[in-house]
């Protein structure tokens, strides 16, 4: 053999070898025909990272893969708050830019699967705001924005957001990210906002006006609504009335009633009969009077038309009533009373 | 008295006797937030939480339960807000340093009743919740050291080094070769 061709052989398999190991498009070149595959864009996207932030805020906050450390927002009593959802995608075929979908997910539903079926919100966005050169290759980093009013209330302690990246051969991938919400705690009674244009509004009276004397009484319907993300029972306690002229007083326990429960002249209620079952309320320093006996439930939807079960009955917002009974021969005027309501949270999750 | 006249009676305190309630209130607060869950005997802590008073002004007063033998203090008693107002309100959780080793778990609890003053009925709302689990702890938590493990050798740079190690191979061969010749 001819002793320069030798070396020209040689000289020629190192420069491939070489090309190999520092040229990565040689490198994607020769992986790409290894699996048959010569069409470029035949490599899956990578999601990279996924951030949230308040469109409000300057600080954006990277979702954590872990339960552990996902950070956390506080919502706003009330209100939607719209946040931004933002994603970085990296495909070495360079073409990251088929859309991205975020499927974000309570913890109601589990922690370990998101998807289509489980998400609560399916948001999509068709192409990144942005498609630049990274790493030495030239439009293989896209990064996808997406503004959403979330409705905070549905979410309590730590929830998840599955990010899917697609790209131009309809290759995807996904990443899982953690975050949390803050648990608050509101109650709005008597309400008259609305989570759109007056959030948290809550009015100045509740009236039974004028009222019977010798027989039980009913009135002062409002609207109560939880204005937040954690759902609670509700603990009633009340002292007597007092008021008139001459100074009277009305107690709230009148041990000759017969047949009533408990001996309360004082009851809340979810409707106006007393029978279908009232919360029977009793002095403080007694015990307190659990009303409603069910659960007050988060909001389902910006509205509240529904409650987190999104169906009939709502237990979220809803409308009380009061039944009081005066005995006869009490003085004529105003009233006034204390009611001491203790909202107790149930922990996220549970 | 005949029964006219008591219906007559009960007319007149129709008319005369009103019930209502005056500045309902409605309370909001957050769950307090611990810097550290934690802590060594001796340590402290900050923690915070939010009240906002939505329509109406609020007095609102705050404790906590259950975490005996921790100390809490906050920096405010008690703290009045206008309508519309958010106030975050701080505090120091301290362990004492015989305080047994332990998870502690408590509650927390916010009162607010309304400032104003006025006619009717007053309505004092209570916010009772799970105040964050502390733990009291013999020693700080260790950071485990991440093993900085030797890049794994790829596939490719394996191909390289064979082939290298034939061409040398090859190499050698042709050269002993000439040499044979000479």
């Amino acid at each position: 053999m001819n002793k320069v061709a030798i070396v020209f052989l040689i000289v020629i398999l190192l420069a491939i070898c070489i090309s190999i190991l520092i040229v990565p498009e040689v490198r994607r070149a020769i992986g790409l025909a290894l699996t048959g595959t010569l069409e470029v864009g035949g490599v899956a996207p990578q999601v990279r990272a996924l951030y949230m932030e308040y469109t409000d805020s300057v600080y954006s906050r990277q979702l954590t893969s872990t339960i552990t450390g996902a950070p956390s927002f506080d919502g706003e009593e009330d209100k939607n708050k719209t946040l931004r959802l933002n994603a970085t995608v990296y495909d070495q075929n360079g073409d990251c830019q088929n859309g991205f979908t975020w499927y974000v997910c309570t913890n109601d539903t589990g922690l370990s699967t998101c998807n289509s079926v489980t998400a609560i919100y399916t948001i999509t966005v068709a192409s990144p705001i942005k498609q630049y050169a990274c790493e030495g290759c030239p439009n293989c980093c896209c990064n996808y924005t997406s503004t959403y009013n979330l409705e905070y209330y549905r979410f309590c302690g730590v929830s998840r957001v599955n990010g899917t990246a697609r790209d131009i051969s309809l290759l995807t991938n996904s990443t899982l990210g953690f975050w949390k919400f803050n648990e608050r705690y509101s109650m709005l009674y008597p309400y008259v906002g609305d989570p759109n244009t007056n959030p948290g509004a809550v009015g100045d009276v509740i009236s039974l006006g004028g009222v019977n004397v010798g027989q039980w009484n009913w009135g002062g319907q409002n609207t109560t609504k939880n204005g937040a993300n954690t759902k609670f029972n509700m603990y009633w306690n009340a002292s007597n009335f007092t008021g008139g002229n001459p100074p009277d007083v009305i107690p709230i326990i009148n041990t000759t009633m017969i047949g009533e429960p408990t001996n309360s002249t004082y009851a809340v209620d979810d409707d106006t009969i007393r029978a279908s079952g009232a919360g029977y309320i009793h002095p403080v320093n007694t015990t307190k009077t659990l009303y409603p006996s069910y659960q007050i439930k988060r909001c389902g939807k910006f509205d509240c038309g529904v409650d987190e079960d999104q169906a009939a009955p709502n237990y979220a917002k809803f409308s009380l009533w009061w039944h009081l009974y005066i005995e006869s021969g009490k003085s004529s005027g105003l009233y006034n009373n204390s009611i001491w309501v203790t909202y107790v949270p149930v922990v996220c999750g549970a | 008295m005949n029964n006219s006249n008591f219906h007559k009676l009960g007319i007149i305190l129709i008319l005369a006797i009103l019930m209502s309630f005056y500045p309902v209130t409605a309370i909001s607060a957050t769950k307090p937030i611990l810097e550290r869950e934690s802590l060594l005997r001796g340590e402290s802590t900050r923690f915070h939480f939010m009240i906002d008073a939505s329509s109406y002004p609020l007095s609102c007063s705050y404790s906590t339960s259950g975490l005996d033998p921790l100390v809490i203090n906050f920096d405010e008693q008690k703290v009045d807000m206008n309508a519309g107002e958010s106030k975050t309100i701080y505090g120091t959780l301290s362990v004492p340093a015989d305080a047994p080793l332990k998870t502690y778990d408590g509650m927390f609890n916010i009162n607010c009743e309304p400032l104003s003053a006025g006619g009717g009925s007053k309505i004092v709302q209570t916010v009772t919740a799970y105040f964050p689990s502390v733990s009291v702890v013999e020693k700080a938590p260790t950071t485990i050291p991440i093993e900085e493990k030797a890049p794994a050798t790829s596939y490719s740079s394996t191909i390289f080094i064979l082939i290298i190690v034939i061409i040398v191979i090859i190499i050698g061969y042709f050269f002993k070769k000439e040499k044979k010749k000479k």
